[in-house]
């Protein structure tokens, strides 16, 4: 599992953290019981402050989503995972701005598909 | 004369450290952490082991002249084996260090496996360090058991110091090797950088075992002469064997982490 930040963009990279650790535990793709990378570990990773990642990790356990002790880190809360008809919902609505942004790029659609399936399987 | 003497440990040093990295160097590397060289990774390793080899035989090679620099003023001609390898260390040490950069651009990517020691080390590689500290503590029991708080050698204590400082430095530096960023890229490149965060805690824990088990016996030493040339020749071997067999041992079977 990976976590993608730009830090070019203009939502905040803690934001760009949390979201999509939200999606990942929401769909039960990080199961509950799944301890997350330590604070500092992530941070070094994406190369961002300590605090940015503590932050994101903040509104997780926030929203219910982590637990976080002390010595035992930060592992996905019991949840009940969103069911498929979300899941696709999801994914339709992120077809659709996809296929906005090809369109607005004049790019065809065999091409917006060819870049689909190199980034899935990246 | 004697510059050329004292000098002649750095010229080999810089010599050695600034030479290509061969051919054979690359394989049994690969070979000893059980890693496929690729034309994605390949240049990965090449600068991993270009660049502790430069840091360490810097460090050699100071820690020779120094040690050397040392004996000078009692008119001793000698190479000193502990000032040599307490230079190959903090080179080691500083190589790490040297490491953690990296340059980044705007999108970057991080895995969301957990990376501890346990990752990279066997549980009886990890527990040299402990079992070192465990050593010094038991050396400074017996300092301080030796003789009556008075007479406590301050040189001993100094030892038994120098040691538990070293542990300490090890193990700052181990953690950082372990959280250091990992690229977010290709399975070859994955297990290229575990590899090389596999070999680096080894020989930070090998070096730090070994300079603590010195320290422990200089300090024991000390504190009761009348045993000293047993404990330095079987002791010393032993810490030394051990640290032998820490530097070239295998991590845990890796599984390429995502």
């Amino acid at each position: 599992m990976i976590v993608e930040v730009d830090t070019a963009s203009a939502v905040p990279a803690y934001e760009q953290i949390r979201a999509q650790l939200a999606t990942m535990i929401e769909t039960g793709v990080l199961a509950p019981g799944t301890k997350l990378p330590p604070v500092r570990q992530l941070a070094a990773d994406l190369g961002l402050a300590v605090n940015t990642v503590a932050r994101a990790y903040t509104e997780l356990d926030r929203a219910g989503l982590v637990t976080s002790r002390v010595r035992h880190g930060t592992v996905v809360a019991p949840h009940q995972a969103i069911g498929q008809p979300e899941i696709r919902r999801r994914l339709a609505e992120a077809a659709d701005s996809f296929a906005a942004i090809a369109g607005r790029l004049g790019v065809t659609p065999d091409e917006s598909l060819d870049a689909v399936r190199k980034a899935l399987h990246r | 004369m004697t510059i050329l003497f004292g000098g002649l440990p750095l010229v080999v040093a810089a010599a050695h450290a600034y030479g290509p990295i061969s051919r054979a160097r690359l394989e049994t590397f690969a070979q000893k952490q059980r890693l496929d060289i690729t034309a994605g990774n390949g240049d990965r390793v090449i600068a991993y082991l270009a660049i502790t080899r430069r840091w360490r035989c810097a460090g050699a090679g100071l820690g020779c002249a120094i040690g050397f620099a040392w004996g000078l003023p009692e008119g001793r001609f000698q190479i000193n084996f502990l000032a040599l390898f307490a230079g190959w260390f903090v080179g080691a040490l500083v190589a790490e260090l040297t490491l953690a950069r990296v340059r980044r651009g705007t999108r970057r990517a991080a895995s969301l496996v957990v990376r501890t020691s346990a990752t990279y080390l066997v549980p009886l590689t990890r527990g040299m360090l402990p079992l070192a500290a465990i050593v010094l503590t038991a050396a400074m029991i017996v300092v301080l058991m030796r003789r009556d708080p008075q007479s406590v050698p301050a040189a001993a204590m100094a030892w038994i110091a120098f040691g538990a400082g070293v542990i300490s430095l090890v193990t700052l530096v181990r953690r950082q090797v372990v959280t250091r960023a990992r690229p977010g890229a290709e399975p070859d490149v994955l297990a290229a950088d575990d590899a090389i965060r596999t070999r680096s805690l080894h020989v930070l824990t090998s070096g730090g075992f070994v300079l603590a088990g010195i320290s422990a016996i200089a300090a024991m030493n000390l504190a009761d002469p009348g045993a000293a040339a047993i404990r330095t020749v079987f002791g010393g071997l032993l810490v030394l064997l051990c640290g032998i067999a820490i530097a070239n041992g295998r991590g845990p079977q890796r599984q390429v982490a995502p």
